[in-house]
């Protein structure tokens, strides 16, 4: 199981990495969630 | 109260009524004045006869005036948007219930009935290299990603009315912020594992003849044979391509929902919503249907992915084919035996 473990730490590096990469190029992601209930976002 | 207080108070309100009347007149050709034109409905808006939903159903949005730099707050209603939420809060529920829970429920029946599948005549000791690291490691790539994947994602669409009144408000509240966070940027170690997978294994699942066999033949799940098959049968074939187009769609739609407007606008997004939730709920029935057959469902198929090496009596009676080409081709005929 080595190489799942190796997946996980990979796994974890690259969303970290990704985070970076996005807020360094200053392209934040949405965060915001709807589980729901939340109204219809206006354009 | 006299006459005459009665009379003034008459007048007073009558003119109170006519300078009302007669201001609202005046703010009507203001609209001529930078204020963005109404929708062309075709609608007369000022009869009282206009019922909402008629209005609702012919106007794309409700819009209104404003000063501040966001024109996109302008819109206070937008029609599709509500269809668009009554489904989330209705029957998507009902249909995640029915691929998740009746996924399991399926696999619980069929593991009732046929058992695990076993070996036939037990395991043996030589042992054959079916995975290697690497094949492994883009496997549990997309594999753990995607098991993270699914549960946010399956909080974002079920969480509140499954999980909310479990768990309380502030310990959904930092869950969901949370798995939100994971199901952002997991996302992307899930798209490389995808494409790793795609280019490594797209050989081995062209579909062919041996595969309309297999099936024709129920892939050994029904009654004891086993019919040919290579590297990949024709189910793991099947298997591949919902990942990978499942997986593509997924990613497509799932990056317009990341970065709200660089792509699409909010109708735009509300279809790649409902696209990328029903796209996931078949691949998450898929997959619990894979992970099955690859765990508890039949003896020696987690050895593949456990440390590559599967017993050969296993890969005898699984992926004959395979076994057959594997053995000539190294001249081994006494392969490496079990640990």
């Amino acid at each position: 199981m080595r190489m799942f473990l190796l997946a996980v730490v990979v796994m974890i590096a690259g969303g970290i990495g990704a985070k970076v990469a996005l807020d360094t190029i200053q392209i934040p992601a949405s965060v915001g969630f709807s589980t729901g209930g939340a109204r219809p976002e206006p354009e | 109260m006299s006459s005459l207080a009665l009379v003034k108070r008459i007048v007073l309100a009558g003119v109170f009524a006519l300078s009302m009347h007669a201001a609202s007149a005046q703010t009507l050709p203001d609209d001529s004045a930078g204020r963005p034109a109404a929708p062309a409905t075709g609608l007369n808006t000022d009869k009282v006869e206009v019922h909402e939903q008629q209005l609702l159903g012919e106007m794309r949005k409700l819009q209104g005036f404003i000063t501040i730099p966001d024109t996109r707050a302008a819109t206070l209603v937008q029609p599709d948007g509500r269809s668009w939420r009554d489904y989330r809060r209705g029957p998507l529920l009902w249909i995640t219930a029915a691929c998740v829970l009746g996924m399991l429920a399926l696999l619980l029946v069929f593991y009732a009935v046929k058992g695990e599948i076993k070996i036939a005549g037990g395991r043996g000791t030589a042992t054959l290299l079916r995975f290697g690291a690497f094949e492994r490691f883009m496997h549990w790539l997309t594999a753990a990603s995607w098991c993270i994947l699914a549960i946010s994602g399956l909080n974002v669409v079920a969480g509140r009315a499954v999980l909310l009144p479990l768990m309380g408000n502030d310990a959904f509240s930092l869950f969901s912020t949370w798995a939100k966070y994971s199901h952002n940027f997991l996302a992307f170690p899930f798209i490389a594992g995808i494409v790793l997978m795609f280019l490594v294994w797209l050989r081995h699942n062209i579909p062919n003849k041996i595969d309309v066999e297999w099936f024709k033949q129920g892939g050994g799940f029904i009654g004891n044979k086993h019919p040919p098959s290579e590297k990949f049968n024709g189910g793991q074939k099947v298997v591949f391509w919902i990942v990978v187009l499942g997986g593509g769609a997924l990613t497509v739609t799932g990056l317009a929902l990341m970065f709200p407007f660089y792509v699409t606008d909010i109708t735009g997004m509300q279809l790649a919503q409902l696209a990328h939730g029903g796209v996931a709920l078949l691949m998450i029935a898929a997959m619990l249907g894979h992970i099955y057959i690859g765990s508890v469902g039949m003896e020696g198929a987690f050895d593949a992915m456990k440390d590559g090496r599967v017993d050969l009596k296993w890969a005898r009676e699984h992926h004959s084919l395979w076994a057959a080409k594997e053995l000539a081709k190294s001249g081994d005929t006494s392969p490496h035996p079990a640990e």
